[in-house]
């Protein structure tokens, strides 16, 4: 795996994870990424807008308008059934994947 | 569940596109307005708000890039851009385009309509269902050189009832009966005496009324008829009261109990009226003894092959020659073929023939189209290296590629269809004669099918190879400023030279073989048949048994017709015959000589029978070798005459007259008949068989109800046709006359396979001709354009124009040459295998070759001259500059 497939499909991940949380407008979803991991987590803020859409597309998240809290029109995201399951799945993915590096690493 | 909605997504977004767009722009600016204004709290000046907040978020037209991406068919719409800029490029070019366009859509034109002609004649003859299963019953017997679709009416009934392999069996007869009505003219029609399993044999229902019922179909059965469709619409109007009605055929009432399906197939699409008792048609002695006059047709069992019910019949026909030992055709057997292969067995070399010339036509287009696309390719090579170079992938040049040329190739299968559909017309208009009647050529589903994989064929030929020198194109070479004789299009100039000589062989061996069809259709038009057509006009006569019942009430209508006709104005002989050739009667009979052993009748030999009355030989201009012709003393009364021809007569009696020699003839060859003349030979057999044994007898002494009227005139026979009828109305108020026709159409319509043939191939060698001229054309065109430095150099180096010209031309006279050797080396081996379509010209004929290559060498020599006189004419001082 390329690092550039694994920023991907990590980002989605933690994109889900947020979500979880509740809905939320893409420039949100930066700002939480952002305060989340202290501020070390900077892509391009631009770049979580085509993993929304990819998201989307795959049917993990909804999208809806409404007014934003500054009374614009925004697109907010929520987390579907099926995002919800994929977010589960991706969580035990990583864990394993990590549990299996550390070991590596400890014993190698 | 995925991958459907993402699916969904996509399509929609495709129909959706300019509000999802909206909405993108939407979410963005409302992304950057939230950041400016954060950036505005922290102090920052709104220009500086700005920056910072666009710097943080990234390219905003990537960013949406990206997310389109996400969302669409990149590939559709990359296709779809490819198309508009193909579109482009080709309108840019218009002068490439036509030619390129027309030239292809004249090789996939002629391929389908040929094609469509081919299924619709040769493969689909019958439009009955399963016209697979249908067989028909021959009868046949090789001693005396005898096979034919036609059985006996005992034969008939000894397979009817004890075979089984057949579902259904059912014979019939043609005849002619006159409708004589209260509103219109007494009219001759062309009928058809079957037995009552006719249409369900051929697994058709009426469409009015019914069938014919089997005790109508019994000897003293009533008088029953059916009318066909067409012929109900046409003289009846349609009404459906017409079943149940009696109608007056022959002079006598009958009723009309049904009408036959709407466009009945070939071959019975001209016959208007049907009556049962098929065995009525002949005397009775004739059907007991077992002459042979009935078509059989039968429908095969299901899971009964052909091979099958041909074993069961030649059982059938062993144990018919068992039981019925004295019928006349007793010692016959009997093929089973399939009813198409009948129609059109004889037709299939043909059509092979015709086919694989188009198919040449279609390779020899294809040919010059990839030719001239390679030769834009390479001029725009360039424009190629400069897109490589800034990053366009070979996939995405090559699939340009294939675009353009699967856009061009519909559009000039598009064109290609519009001329097929020109050319069926034209042929269904000049080939009216040959085509069975009823029969329309028209491009159905198939054809179209056809023409749409002709196409793409055409497509993959014409694209592939430049879409692979697309591909291979060296970005270094060809940025290079090397206009002077770039050699990367070496290969290409190699590649193209080979399809010229490719396209000149196919051309040759066309041109080589539409020679060999011509002259054998000039020599067939010329070749004599024994008799002279020209002059004569020939109408059908038939006298219904109940106004001329006796041989001298017929006898006498007949000398009638003859004197009246021949005291008009320009008329020299009349006549009237049955067994003439061409004329629809071909009777046979068998005969014995007095004085020798009389063979049992199944082995009696068997000699073409003629009824004439005593001005034939002269109507036909058939020369007397001995003795005389008929006389009016010749009638009924007198003893038997009989005349035959000279070929017959040498063999009957070798070295010796055989002016009064004595024939037996009859069914059991005991009426004896003097030969009192001897003619000359009659082809009645066809131009390329040896003429037949043939009896002539006075149709005074045995007369027929029906004859074929001959007339010969100084002038147009055609002018007859008005005088005709009047003038046998002048005899009989009630009697008509049918079949108009003159001699000289009944024999070309003989000719008329041999006519086509040569006519389409000579077509379909003509435009070959063109389109190797064109390709030749381009070829030395194009490396003339490549080598305009080098000649510049010689020029400037002191070469003279007409060194100059010389050198081009031989260039492409080369390329001619080898084409020409190899083309003359193909047909001689093609024309071999076809030899049997030849009539009168050898497969090497020595003029037809030589004439071929001298018309290919001018036509070569005035192709190459253009180019060669525009290289003379290159400025060295204009060229060098250029550099």
């Amino acid at each position: 795996m390329s690092k550039i497939d694994l920023l991907q499909g990590t980002l989605d991940m933690l994109i889900l994870r947020v979500l979880a949380r509740g809905e939320m407008h893409g420039c949100g979803i930066v700002d939480r990424l952002s305060k989340l991991s202290r501020n070390t987590l900077k892509l391009g803020e631009g770049s979580v807008y085509p993993a929304l859409y990819r998201m989307e597309a795959k049917g993990w998240i909804k999208a809806a308008w409404a007014l934003s809290d500054n009374n614009r029109k925004a697109k907010y995201y929520a987390l579907t059934e099926a995002g919800r399951r994929q977010l589960q799945a991706e969580r035990q993915g990583w864990d394993q994947l990590t549990a299996l590096i550390a070991e590596v690493m400890q014993k190698a | 569940m995925d991958s459907l909605r993402q699916f969904w997504l996509r399509l929609t977004g495709l129909f959706r596109r300019r509000r999802l767009e909206a909405e993108m722009a939407e979410e963005m600016r409302h992304h950057l307005e939230r950041r400016t204004q954060e950036k505005l709290d922290e102090g920052l000046t709104p220009e500086e708000a700005r920056c910072a907040a666009q710097r943080e978020f990234g390219g905003t037209a990537q960013v949406q890039e990206h997310c389109r991406d996400e969302r669409r068919f990149v590939w559709l719409e990359q296709v779809s851009q490819d198309a508009r800029h193909a579109v482009r490029s080709l309108r840019r070019a218009p002068g490439f385009t036509v030619v390129a366009l027309l030239t292809l859509a004249l090789g996939i034109g002629a391929n389908t309509a040929l094609f469509s002609t081919f299924n619709t004649l040769v493969l689909h003859p019958l439009s009955f269902p399963e016209p697979d299963r249908l067989a028909r019953l021959w009868s046949s017997n090789s001693a005396l050189g005898f096979n034919g679709p036609l059985m006996s009416w005992t034969r008939y009934e000894f397979i009817r009832d004890h075979q089984t392999s057949f579902s259904n069996i059912a014979a019939a007869t043609y005849t002619g009966f006159t409708v004589t009505r209260s509103d219109a003219e007494p009219e001759d029609v062309n009928t058809i005496a079957v037995t009552a399993s006719f249409l369900q044999t051929l697994g058709v229902v009426p469409a009015r009324g019914r069938s014919f019922t089997a005790e109508e179909d019994t000897a003293g059965g009533p008088k029953v008829a059916m009318l066909s469709y067409e012929y109900w619409q046409r003289a009846f109007g349609g009404r459906e009261s017409i079943v149940g009605e009696t109608l007056r055929l022959n002079d006598e009432p009958y009723m009309i109990v049904g009408i036959t399906p709407r466009a009945l197939s070939n071959p019975y699409g001209t016959v208007l009226l049907f009556v049962p008792r098929a065995f009525e048609q002949r005397a009775l002695a004739d059907v007991q003894r077992g002459m042979s006059f009935l078509e059989t047709t039968a429908r095969l069992k299901p899971g009964v092959t052909l091979a099958q019910a041909a074993s069961e019949i030649t059982v059938l026909a062993k144990d018919y020659r068992a039981a019925f030992p004295d019928k006349s055709d007793a010692q016959y057997d009997t093929p089973v073929k399939l009813f198409a292969d009948e129609l059109v067995g004889d037709l299939r070399p043909t059509f092979y023939l015709l086919l694989g010339a188009v198919g040449f036509v279609l390779l020899i287009a294809c040919a010059n189209v990839a030719a001239l696309f390679l030769g834009r390719l390479s001029a725009r090579h360039r424009e190629i290296a400069v897109r490589l170079s800034l990053g366009a992938a070979r996939r995405q040049l090559v699939r340009q590629f294939l675009v353009e040329s699967a856009l061009f190739s519909a559009a000039a299968g598009a064109l290609g269809v519009v001329l097929a559909s020109w050319a069926l017309a034209a042929i269904q208009q000049l080939a009216a004669s040959q085509l069975p009647a009823g029969v329309t050529l028209g491009l159905d589903r198939g054809m179209l099918a056809f023409t749409v994989g002709v196409s793409a064929l055409a497509a993959l030929l014409v694209g592939l190879v430049p879409a692979f020198q697309a591909s291979r194109a060296d970005v270094a070479d060809a940025l290079r400023d090397s206009a002077r004789g770039s050699s990367g299009s070496a290969r290409g100039t190699r590649f193209r030279s080979a399809l010229v000589v490719g396209e000149v062989m196919l051309s040759v061996v066309l041109l080589v073989l539409s020679g060999l069809l011509l002259t054998t259709f000039l020599r067939l038009q010329r070749a004599s048949a024994g008799f002279n057509p020209r002059g004569i006009a020939t109408a059908l006569v038939s006298l219904p048994p109940t106004r001329y019942k006796t041989g001298p009430q017929q006898a006498r209508f007949y000398a009638q017709l003859v004197e009246r006709l021949e005291a008009l104005p320009g008329v020299r002989d009349a006549a009237l015959a049955i067994g003439a050739p061409l004329t629809g009667f071909q009777p046979r009979r068998t005969y014995a000589v007095a004085g020798r052993p009389v063979p049992p009748a199944p082995e009696r030999p068997l000699a073409s029978l003629y009824l004439v009355t005593e001005h034939y030989f002269a109507t036909m201009q058939i020369p007397l070798r001995a003795g005389r012709g008929f006389e009016e003393r010749d009638d009924v009364r007198a003893p038997n005459k009989c005349i035959i021809n000279e070929s017959f007569a040498k063999r009957l009696f070798p070295g010796e007259s055989a002016l009064g020699k004595i024939l037996m003839r009859g069914p059991n060859a005991d009426e004896p008949c003097e030969i009192i003349g001897v003619t000359a030979d009659v082809k009645s057999a066809g131009l390329t068989a040896s003429p037949p044994d043939e009896m002539y007898f006075s149709l005074r002494q045995f007369p027929w109800q029906l004859a074929v009227l001959l007339v010969r005139t100084d002038g147009d026979p055609l002018a007859l046709q008005p005088v005709i009828g009047p003038t046998v109305a002048g005899i009989d108020r009630n009697q008509p006359v049918a079949s108009f026709a003159t001699y000289d159409s009944l024999v070309a319509q003989s000719l008329g396979t041999q006519r086509l043939a040569a006519w389409l191939t000579g077509v379909f060698a003509a435009v070959a001709l063109l389109l190797s001229a064109v390709g030749l054309y381009t070829v030395l065109a194009y490396a003339v354009t490549q080598r305009t430095g080098e000649i510049g150099i010689r020029m400037a180096l002191g070469a003279r124009p007409s060194q100059v010209i010389s050198l081009v031309l031989r260039s492409g006279l080369r390329l001619v040459g080898l084409g020409l050797g190899l083309g003359l080396a193909a047909a001689a081996a093609t024309s071999r295998l076809v030899q049997s379509l030849f009539f009168s010209v050898q497969p090497l004929d020595p003029l037809i070759y030589g004439s071929v290559t001298v018309l290919f060498a001018v036509v070569a020599v005035l192709a190459c001259l253009l180019p060669s006189l525009r290289a003379s004419r290159i400025d060295p001082i204009i060229t060098l500059r250029a550099e």
